[in-house]
């Protein structure tokens, strides 16, 4: 199947050692900016200063090749679609009632680039931070620490599930098991395969349960951390210097 | 002398798995006592209650699980009953390690008992590099847990409980599924924790492979035996054998004495087959293999040899990337899975995972109705009487004990009647009786000419087939006599 | 006792969300608008049915939102979150075992409602309105066979597995 579930590209970048935090802080003011940026041109050099970014870092091209092979298609959709959905200005070329415009292509390009932008910031958080330090990061925006360990074990047993998957599937299949036809007939044969499925997970849930009652969870009032993330003076820096940027970004468009 | 671990008249019962059901208790005035330092082993039937009973000694049952106890469960000195030990007093390697690591690498692993126990930020470094040289893990310390070897992963349990030093060491199951490198790691590791002083409570299911602790005891009945020295129980094969703890003589000798001479008739013929795993490495390199029908091959070879890679050819789930595969005299490219399972019953690692079906009788017959084959119910009826399942016909099957179970998937694979069978390590978690229920069927199956491939770890059973392939690094380096190859190739198997 | 309780629940919520992450990766086919038809609805609503508002809210929100991250619709994240989570808790609560069969009607309407209206506003916002009607017919199949193979998935499950019951406590 192919399953990539960990993003996770070691290195020693700038953008690696900084602190989750002030990465995430980045990637909503970047979320935001790409909702409120006007004009195509803006979109065009914002998504450049983040590609710039991203390889300045270290993150590989086959990395961000992978990001782009999953979206293209959709990319590619709208730029075709969309201009004939909200046309405006000079006509390009007409085809009975549709009409391509000057508009409507411009606003097309802006969507598209808009949607590249949130996929490849997203990416950027993802390729150059572990997943426990993301995970220590909402502990330390205030998320309980039950929550995060909720996350992380999800995290880890996704592996383990597609696995089980992948055996029922083929278990059921060596006993005759088929999914063919239609589309509601294909979702129905696979009635066998998830009930087998669930109560597999349902089981693991509970071997999880005693391993993490018997390795104390819970005894101490309270956790230590090996190896905590913590802000250095870069860090504070960073996390000032991006947020002035934006702020600036954004008394410029006014 | 002084005792690490006192059960005193312990009675328990599950909760009722069907509403409204009493159950009849697990555990019966149940009586252990362990001096501290000693190791014990309880050998158990599947189903006779050996993890129940670690689960107890670790405080885990009935507090997590529900159920009803009765009785005294001491360790040291702390009353369980009344309080959990805490992680430092018990550690518990469970049968499924795999489900027992739950962080993102193997370090994180070792370092989470220390962070929840409170331990000083400190010091855990220094201790997880410690217990991870100790089990030799340290080239791994980065990687996921789901990513290691079965013996790796149980060391790294190892390792995560010995990080927090506990007195006590309950080892449900510690060799289950383990090829023969990873059991030498794993006892290696467990010797070694002996000579540190360790109390050890170990369980089995099947008396043969066990020769470690000082004694064993035997839990049949609802209760524990007074232990006794493993000299004492070989003497006792008969009790043994009566209990279900010893697979009979007679199991093999049936086994051995089934052989015939096979048919000129091909059952499978692979030319030059290649195969390599999409966007994946190449894992089968040119093999060429003829098997005649009824014929039984043993498939031996280490932990990712591409053993299971292979066979999943002889079924149509894998197609070979170059070169070609014959089934029954008929090209695999052209068939669809569908056809192949009709001529090809395939036993998969850890079969129990796919039983899905509301009762038993349906599980049994939904292969037989996927496959439009003839005489439903006939084939189920002869396969529920066969494998001795007409009592638990009418029950489901999943929250059967995991014996039955195992009985259930050899059933619903006997019921199709396929002319080839392929079996992937059959005998994991097997007790004695299901042994003697897994040899008796191939036996029979290979009287009527059924040819049986079967991948094992246990050489035991490859010396009784006609012919043992080695297979190692995606080739075949051996063919030949059981007697021939497993001479060579035994050892690494 | 209420220590037991908690561990229970972190472990469940844990799995159900990688199921639910599990299911909505396996794809049964691609939609026109470069989406896909998959099996992740069926898993919301299972959780739902079987563990109720809370633990349907979390699995279905984090199981599917982690799906669009590791698939490279990371635009989607926050909406998939608040979609889905929203879905998972109001087919948990809508959903009563004494009145069975008006009951389950009633979750699959309003499942397919929030699913459906959620993701044509989300679209219209992200990808612009072209793709957002191109998805509206995928949505209602996607959200309805979801509803059809949930449904009876839970009531099979109940039955292979009668200690489904048990986790009920959880809630
Ligand atoms: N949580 C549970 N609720 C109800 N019954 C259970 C539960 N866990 C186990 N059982 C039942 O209790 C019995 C003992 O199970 P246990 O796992 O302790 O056996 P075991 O000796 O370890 O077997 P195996 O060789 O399969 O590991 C089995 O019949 C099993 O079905
Ligand atoms: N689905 C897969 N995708 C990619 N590689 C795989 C896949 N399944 C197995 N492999 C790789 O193929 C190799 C052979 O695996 P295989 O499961 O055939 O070994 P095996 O001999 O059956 O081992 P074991 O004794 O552990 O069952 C291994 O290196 C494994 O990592
Ligand atoms: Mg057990
Ligand atoms: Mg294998």
């Amino acid at each position: 199947m192919g399953l990539i579930l960990d993003f996770y590209r070691p290195g020693r970048s700038w953008l690696h050692r900084l602190d989750p935090r002030v990465k995430l802080w980045g990637m909503v003011l970047g979320l935001l900016l790409a909702f409120l940026l006007p004009s195509t041109g803006a979109q065009a050099l914002f998504f450049l200063a983040i590609l710039l970014l991203l390889r300045g870092n270290g993150i590989p091209w086959n990395a961000l090749h992978w990001l782009w092979r999953q979206i293209r298609f959709l990319c590619l959709l709208i730029l075709f679609l969309q201009p004939f959905f909200t046309p405006s200005g000079e006509t390009l070329v007409a085809l009975g009632l549709l009409r391509l415009t000057l508009g409507g292509v411009n606003h097309a390009l802006g969507l598209t680039l808009r949607v590249l932008t949130m996929s490849f910031l997203t990416g950027g958080l993802l390729f150059t931070t572990e997943q426990r330090q993301l995970v220590r990061a909402f502990v330390h925006l205030g998320v309980p620490y039950t929550w995060g360990l909720t996350l992380s074990l999800t995290l880890r047993f996704l592996p383990a599930i597609s696995s089980l998957l992948g055996t029922v599937r083929e278990a059921q299949a060596a006993r005759g098991w088929v999914a063919e036809g239609n589309l509601f007939r294909r979702a129905r044969e696979y009635l066998p395969v998830l009930v087998a499925v669930t109560i597999g997970t349902l089981r693991m849930g509970d071997q999880l349960t005693l391993a993490l009652a018997a390795r104390g969870l819970g005894t101490a009032s309270k956790r230590t951390t090996w190896r905590d993330i913590a802000m250095r003076p870069a860090d504070w820096r960073a996390l000032v210097g991006v947020s002035v940027a934006f702020l600036a970004v954004m008394g410029l468009l006014r | 002398m002084k005792k690490a671990i006192r059960v005193e008249h312990l009675t328990f019962a599950y909760p009722p798995l069907i509403v409204g059901e009493t159950p009849e208790p697990l555990f019966h005035e149940l009586e252990l006592n362990i001096t501290a330092g000693e190791a014990l082993t309880v050998v158990g039937r599947s189903g006779s209650g050996k993890s129940t009973l670690a689960h107890i000694l670790a405080g885990l049952a009935p507090r997590y699980t529900g159920g009803e106890l009765t009785g005294k469960v001491r360790i040291g000195e702390q009353d369980l009953v009344a309080e959990p030990p805490a992680p430092t007093a018990v550690g518990v390697l469970f049968q499924d390690a795999a489900t027992q690591l739950f962080t993102s690498s193997a370090e994180d692993e070792v370092a989470w008992g220390l962070e929840a126990v409170g331990a000083a930020p400190a010091e855990i470094g220094p201790v997880v590099m410690n217990a991870l040289r100790k089990f030799r893990l340290l080239g791994v310390n980065k990687r996921p847990p789901w990513a290691l070897s079965g013996g790796q992963q149980k060391r790294l349990a190892l390792a995560s409980l010995w990080a927090l030093r506990p007195r006590v060491w309950l080892l449900d199951e510690p060799l289950g599924g383990l090829d023969p490198i990873g059991r030498a790691e794993v006892l290696a590791a467990l010797a070694q924790l002996r000579q540190e002083g360790a109390t050890q409570l170990f369980t089995t299911a099947r008396m043969e492979r066990s020769s470690w602790g000082d004694a064993a005891a035997l839990l049949t009945g609802s209760a524990l035996t007074a232990p006794a020295t493993w000299g004492s129980w070989r003497a006792q094969q008969a009790r043994l054998v009566a209990a279900g703890l010893l697979c009979p003589a007679a199991s093999w000798t049936r086994l051995e004495q089934s052989a015939r001479t096979p048919d000129s008739a091909l059952a499978l013929e692979a030319r030059n087959l290649c195969y390599a795993y999409p966007d994946g490495p190449a894992v089968l390199h040119g093999l060429d293999l003829r098997i005649p029908q009824g014929q039984f091959v043993a498939l031996i070879g280490p932990n990712g040899a591409g053993k299971s890679t292979l066979i999943r050819h002889f079924n149509g789930l894998l197609r070979p990337t170059s070169g070609s595969l014959q089934i029954m005299g008929k090209k695999s490219r052209g068939l669809a899975v569908g056809e192949l399972a009709r001529q090809v019953g395939f036993l998969f690692q850890r079969p129990e995972q796919q039983l899905f079906a509301t009762t038993v009788r349906k599980e049994l017959a939904y292969g037989v109705r996927q496959l439009r084959l003839p005489d439903v119910e006939e084939r189920v009826e002869r396969s529920l009487v066969r494998f001795g399942l007409t009592d638990i016909a009418d029950h489901p099957p999943a929250i059967l004990s995991y014996g039955s179970q195992r009985a259930v998937t050899l059933a619903a694979l006997a019921a199709l009647e396929t002319p080839i069978l392929v079996l992937d390590e059959p005998t994991v978690g097997l007790d004695g009786r299901g042994w003697s229920q897994l040899l008796e069927w191939m036996a029979e199956r290979r009287v009527i000419g059924t040819t049986l491939i079967v991948v094992t770890h246990e050489m035991s059973l490859a010396a009784r087939a006609d012919r043992v392939l080695a297979v190692r690094a995606g080739h075949i380096v051996a063919d030949g006599l059981p007697d021939v190859v497993l001479a060579h190739f035994g050892k690494q198997a | 006792m209420s220590k037991t309780i908690d561990i229970r629940r972190i472990t469940l919520t844990a799995l159900m969300s990688a199921l639910i992450f599990v299911l909505t990766r396996t794809q049964l086919s691609v939609t026109p608008t470069g989406g896909y038809i998959h099996l992740g609805d069926a898993g919301i609503i299972f959780a739902s049915l079987a563990f109720g508002p809370w633990v349907g809210m979390v699995a279905g929100g984090l199981g599917t939102a982690l799906a669009d991250i590791t698939s490279g619709y990371a635009q989607w994240t926050i909406f998939s979150l608040g979609v889905h989570g929203a879905q998972g808790w109001a087919v948990g609560r809508l959903f009563t075992e004494q009145r069975q069969f008006v009951s389950t009607i009633l979750v699959s309407i309003a499942s397919m409602a929030i699913v459906v209206g959620g993701y044509f506003i989300a679209g219209t916002l992200l990808e612009g309105s072209a793709i957002a009607f191109g998805s509206l017919l995928p949505n209602v199949i996607q959200s309805l066979g979801g509803a059809l193979l949930g449904i009876p998935l839970y009531f099979a499950v109940q039955r292979a597995y009668p200690p489904l019951r048990r986790y009920r406590q959880v809630q």
